[in-house]
């Protein structure tokens, strides 16, 4: 269970800060058709790269610490087939979470940039935000998941 | 006849052979959670795992897994 927490969890933090990047980066960067071009990240730009090295070194000591995880593998990581039908459970809840959300992003993004065709700043960073959104929604399901039919399962 | 589960005496087989549910759980190479989960009856285990036991046990597997209405 802990390599399932702390592996979603890092993820979850991992995207938002790559979220917060990105959106920074689209208002603070141009790319003149001269050739002349600005790319900044801003503050997140650094966390993101530290939170990498940090989370990076959490999973190599969760490797050491618990033999069931899979630095490949990652969440997926399995003990025992319990563990596996948990994990199927878990993912077939993400798999219906992710699709439904984006089905409605796949409906709501052509309206907005009707709406927004006068800020594509703001239509790109609310685009950004809400496929960063929808990864951390993909996340956090599989771990609410993983967790109900852990205490369900046992 | 409606199956709904599969019931099991693992714990009180366990228990005449000496192991502890570690030491099962170590043997079948599963984890210790799953030998509590099977032995409460809340997980199903697959024939394989089933036949691990039953052997671990020095038992037939029918003394151990039993269908339930």
């Amino acid at each position: 269970m802990k390599k399932v927490i702390i592996e979603q969890i890092g993820n979850i933090i991992m995207i938002a800060l790559a979220t917060c990047m990105m959106v920074y980066m689209i208002a603070h960067s141009y790319w003149h058709p001269n050739g002349e071009s600005s790319f900044q990240f801003g503050i997140y730009g650094i966390l993101f790269l530290a939170w990498l090295v940090v989370f990076g070194i959490a999973r190599v000591v969760l490797a050491h610490t618990d033999p069931s995880f899979n630095s490949k593998k990652g969440e997926l990581s399995v003990a025992d087939e319990r563990e596996k039908v948990i994990s199927q459970h878990a993912l077939r809840w993400t798999y219906y979470t992710i699709f439904t959300l984006l089905l409605i992003g796949f409906m709501t993004i052509p309206i907005l940039s009707i709406y927004l065709n006068t800020q594509p700043v703001l239509f790109s960073q609310i685009t950004v935000i809400a496929i960063g959104s929808i990864l951390m929604v993909g996340f956090a399901t599989y771990l609410s998941g993983w967790l109900y039919f852990d205490v369900t399962e046992s | 006849m409606a199956i709904i589960f599969v019931n099991n005496d693992v714990s009180q087989h366990r228990k005449q052979s000496g192991l502890t549910q570690e030491q099962l759980a170590a043997a079948v190479g599963v984890t210790r959670r799953t030998i509590i989960s099977l032995e409460k009856g809340k997980y199903t285990p697959s024939l394989l795992l089933a036949l691990q036991i039953a052997h671990e046990l020095k038992t037939d597997i029918n003394e151990l897994f039993w269908l339930g209405e």
